[in-house]
């Protein structure tokens, strides 16, 4: 493992001479305050808006004050802001006002009643009294839109509109002084969901996520020429962090554009990157996979990706074929394989974990598959099972691979659950002790002195090289959104009265490089099954998924009762399910596949 | 007649596009998506009953925008729900 034999860490002025985002920021308004920190591309395209570091700092400054003549130090403020330049001084407005923004994401105007629900739990989990905003959704929040819509909010959002509603726009007398705040300090509340839809707060401090950023700057390899340039969301840790955040602490422009622009057109992408000479750019596999599928040839002609030697690739598996695909549609318009930096990060470790060694060529081995499934990681000389590694530790941070049950670290070659500490790793989880006790403050006998995060995630090494192996909880990853089968379960039960609560397995299968969601569900009354109406309870139960998740169901399979297996204590074992599937040995009563 | 949804978008120009053609293109790409027949795919129906993600709807709009030249939101579909409805809207923004 490389972490073992570095020593002396070196670490940037950046990191020595900052205690906090404040203080960079304001470092960098008076030492470079003309040049360009941010670019939004409001249509995704040729409409754009500028920010310098000096417009910026005196944003902030205009945005604490106004802020701190409404509430105290580490008050928690609510972010809800479309992707824009508001959004951004918005959060540093915060932070200038020692008080603790918690970025959310807007609400999903297609799936109003989850979104609205999950807003709720967060703002009543961070008891936050007030909330920074755009003037269109203070309008919506603060009860002034008529009609059906007006109603829905009125009704759905009791606590949002309790809140005091403040737009950036606000301006009030004064001159700003510096927040008392060191390293130590909270610097925003990073939300995750958790299962049964209960969203965890991610205590960050300033310390966190500074140090992050030095670990990815020195993983990336970025320099004093560096231009990111993302379409990723802007709420939570790999578009703020990965992206906004870093592009601040190195004091070099971050160019970006809603994601919605990119879905819509993925080429958009690339475009960008040509026209911005994007150096840092990237996503999870499944955007690289959605350019490959979706950009046509005549499409490319205006395209230039020599400039970009950072292609990120993380937060869902990383699959070979995908590298090799891009690499090849692309690398006729300037791209270079090498740029492939495929990397691990989890919210509570801030962002950044590991990667690749930048400007070289993604690592790939092929595994026994077998011996894989029994935790062994055994290479094979057939391209049996072809993983790519997540790359290596950073700077002083320990990755150390654990047995989940005994908590001790096993040898390299088996599979177990990665754990992890260094300054990078959040303390724990807004006032949630207990949970955060289990999580954050694991102890290995090997070193007594540390606390350790445990990822949840299995892992393995192998020639110093980290691969994530899947995780220990059953979790399904869609077009890089995370889904909790027990959520999905829960829809797809109540989608139709004829299936079995407690009865239904939601998982997910690799096809032609994506992956698809299967759903296998009992149904109540065996009796009267040849007069069951399955077209209908079929369309049912898509309608359900798309309405609440926005994502296909790949295949429905309805069994007659008690077919599904279960563990003693009576709970669904996915694991069995998928396998019982692929092996097709059901007495199946109807599949229907898309 | 009929318009591949690969076809270029420069013709015919787009002004003279019907509500039908718009229609039959939006079937063509549903059944494209979804890997079913062109006759299966109900104008009426809306598109969350396909199944179709997110993702897979805003994909169709921007196929739109490069056959008509034209930008359309990234939300097209969900604002207007069913092929007719779209196709209706989208003829009158031509």
């Amino acid at each position: 493992m490389r972490g073992l034999f570095i020593s002396n860490f070196k670490i940037s002025k950046t990191y020595q001479n900052h205690e906090t985002w404040v203080d960079l920021l304001r470092f960098y308004a008076s030492e470079r305050g003309e040049e360009l920190a941010y670019t939004f591309l409001i249509d995704g395209e040729e409409q754009s808006e500028s920010l310098s570091f000096a417009q910026l700092h005196k944003n902030a400054q205009k945005i604490a004050l106004s802020l701190r003549a409404q509430v105290g130090l580490g008050e928690r403020v609510l972010l809800l802001f479309p992707p824009s330049l508001d959004y951004i001084s918005s959060f540093l407005g915060c932070l200038y006002a020692g008080t603790i923004p918690v970025p959310a994401y807007p609400p999903d105007l297609y799936n109003l009643r989850n979104s609205l629900a999950r807003l709720e739990m967060i703002v009543s989990d961070c008891q936050a009294k007030i909330a920074l905003s755009s003037r269109e959704f203070i309008r919506l929040f603060q009860g002034q839109v008529g009609g059906k819509e007006g109603d829905f909010f009125r009704q759905a959002t009791p606590t949002l509109l309790s809140l005091r509603w403040v737009s950036p726009d606000e301006t009030v007398e004064g001159c700003w002084e510096r927040p008392p705040l060191n390293g130590k300090s909270i610097a925003f509340l990073q939300y995750t969901s958790g299962s049964t839809g209960q969203p965890k707060g991610v205590v960050l401090t300033h310390q966190n996520i500074l140090y992050n950023a030095e670990m990815e700057k020195q993983a990336f390899a970025h320099h004093d020429k560096t231009v990111c340039f993302s379409w990723l969301p802007l709420y939570h840790d790999m578009g703020l962090i990965g992206n906004i955040l870093q592009a601040l602490y190195l004091g070099r422009p971050c160019i970006f554009m809603s994601p919605l622009h990119f879905l819509q057109r993925p080429v958009r992408w690339l475009k960008a990157i040509s026209r911005y000479q994007a150096t840092t750019s990237g996503g999870p596999n499944f955007a690289y996979e959605l350019c490959c599928r979706k950009i046509t040839p005549e499409e490319c002609s205006e395209l230039n990706l020599n400039s970009w030697e950072v292609a990120f690739n993380g937060a869902e598996p990383i699959r070979a074929s995908t590298i090799h695909k891009f690499s090849e549609i692309f690398s006729p318009y300037g791209f270079r394989r090498t740029s492939f930096h495929p990397c691990y990060g989890l919210a509570e470790a801030t962002l950044f974990v590991s990667g690749g060694q930048a400007r070289d060529l993604p690592c790939m081995e092929s595994f026994d598959s077998q011996k894989l499934q029994a935790k062994q990681a055994k290479t094979s000389k057939e391209p049996d099972q072809v993983l790519v590694s997540s790359g290596q530790t950073v700077l002083e941070q320990k990755i150390i691979i654990v047995d989940p049950e005994k908590q001790v670290s096993l040898p390299f070659g088996q599979i177990g659950e990665i754990w992890l500490s260094g300054p990078h790793i959040a303390n724990c989880y807004w006032q949630k002790e207990e949970l955060s006790q289990d999580i954050f403050c694991a102890a290995l006998g090997e070193y007594p002195e540390k606390l350790f995060l445990r990822t949840g995630d299995l892992g393995f090494f192998h020639k110093g090289n980290l691969f994530i192996a899947g995780r220990i909880k059953d979790l399904i990853i869609l077009s890089g959104q995370n889904y909790y089968p027990q959520d999905i379960e829960r829809v797809v039960e109540e989608s139709d009265t004829c299936l079995r609560p407690g009865c239904s397995a939601a998982f997910s299968l690799e096809e032609n490089d994506q992956e698809k969601l299967i759903i296998v569900a009992e149904l109540r009354d065996p009796k009267k099954q040849e007069n069951l109406p399955w077209e209908s309870i079929i369309s049912k139960i898509r309608l359900a998924i798309s309405r609440e998740f926005q994502q296909q169901v790949e295949t429905i399979v309805l069994l007659p009762p008690c077919s599904l297996p279960k563990t003693s204590s009576g709970k669904i074992q996915r694991h069995t399910c998928r396998k019982k599937f692929l092996e097709n040995i059901w007495k199946v009563l109807v599949r229907k596949d898309s | 007649m009929f318009f591949s949804p690969k076809k270029n978008s420069k013709e015919p120009s787009p002004k003279s596009i019907t509500i039908s053609e718009i229609e039959c293109w939006l079937c063509q790409k549903i059944a494209e998506t979804l890997k079913i027949p062109k006759a299966e795919v109900d104008q009426q129906k809306s598109f969350l009953e396909y199944g179709l993600n997110s993702i897979q709807l805003m994909g169709v709009s921007g196929d739109l925008e490069k056959w008509l030249d034209q930008r359309f939101s990234p939300t097209l579909l969900w604002d207007h729900l069913t092929i007719e409805k779209t196709a209706e809207y989208v003829q009158s923004k031509l």
